[in-house]
């Protein structure tokens, strides 16, 4: 993705006040950083799904598609947020949540599922591994 | 904040297409119906309020990327 701000026109939940974000990919690490344009010391830890060896196939609400003008499912792209930790084993990735971006038009929302098996604080370990290898 | 008695079977409408039943009420939990429009979104608020705070606790901090990188090196 370029520099160009996207735009989260109703925020990211809790930082409603911020719709101008940037997405900074970090090519040696596969990770990718959402920041606040105007205020970058606000920053989260965005993954792509794609990582993970557990399949992550979440049921979206038709609204969030509207919301970002509708289209073909492969338009949009979606990220997790991550919860750092000090350990591995204590990082989580928000599975109910995620970020889902229409990367040409530049938009996005962060989507809630609702009914869902997908938790807030899932093992980032486990989603990665396997639930095997846990 | 406007405040509404409703019985069982009886409904309130919002802006004309948000229709909410009132389907049942038993052992101090209300049962809700909902009828709307497929773009609005109906959650419920503990849910939403469960992420905002998760979002709020997953701003980065400076010393704490590495374990996270370390993950991703296994994979």
């Amino acid at each position: 993705m370029d520099n160009n701000a996207i735009i989260f026109s109703k925020g990211i939940l809790g930082f409603e006040e911020y719709t101008e974000y940037l997405i900074l990919e970090d090519e040696s690490s596969g990770l990718y950083y959402l920041s606040v344009k105007e205020e970058p010391s606000i920053e989260f830890v965005i993954i792509s799904p794609h990582i993970f060896k557990e399949e992550y196939s979440p049921t979206i609400s038709e609204s969030y598609f509207t919301d970002l003008g509708g289209g073909a499912d492969e338009e949009f792209s979606l990220y997790l947020i991550v919860k750092l930790a000090k350990t591995m084993d204590e990082i989580t990735v928000n599975l109910q949540a995620p970020l889902l971006i229409h990367v040409e038009r530049r938009m996005g929302v962060q989507a809630i599922l609702e009914g869902t098996r997908y938790g807030v604080k899932e093992s980032l370990s486990r989603m990665i591994k396997g639930a095997d290898q846990c | 904040m406007l405040s509404l008695t409703r019985k069982v079977n009886e409904a309130i409408i919002i802006n004309d297409d948000i229709n909410i039943e009132i389907l049942s009420i038993k052992d101090g939990k209300v049962k809700l119906g909902f009828k709307a429009p497929r773009e609005i979104k109906i959650l419920r608020k503990e849910v939403y309020e469960e992420i905002q705070l998760s979002n709020k606790l997953s701003v980065k901090s400076d010393n704490n990327i590495n374990p996270l990188k370390e993950l991703l090196g296994d994979i």
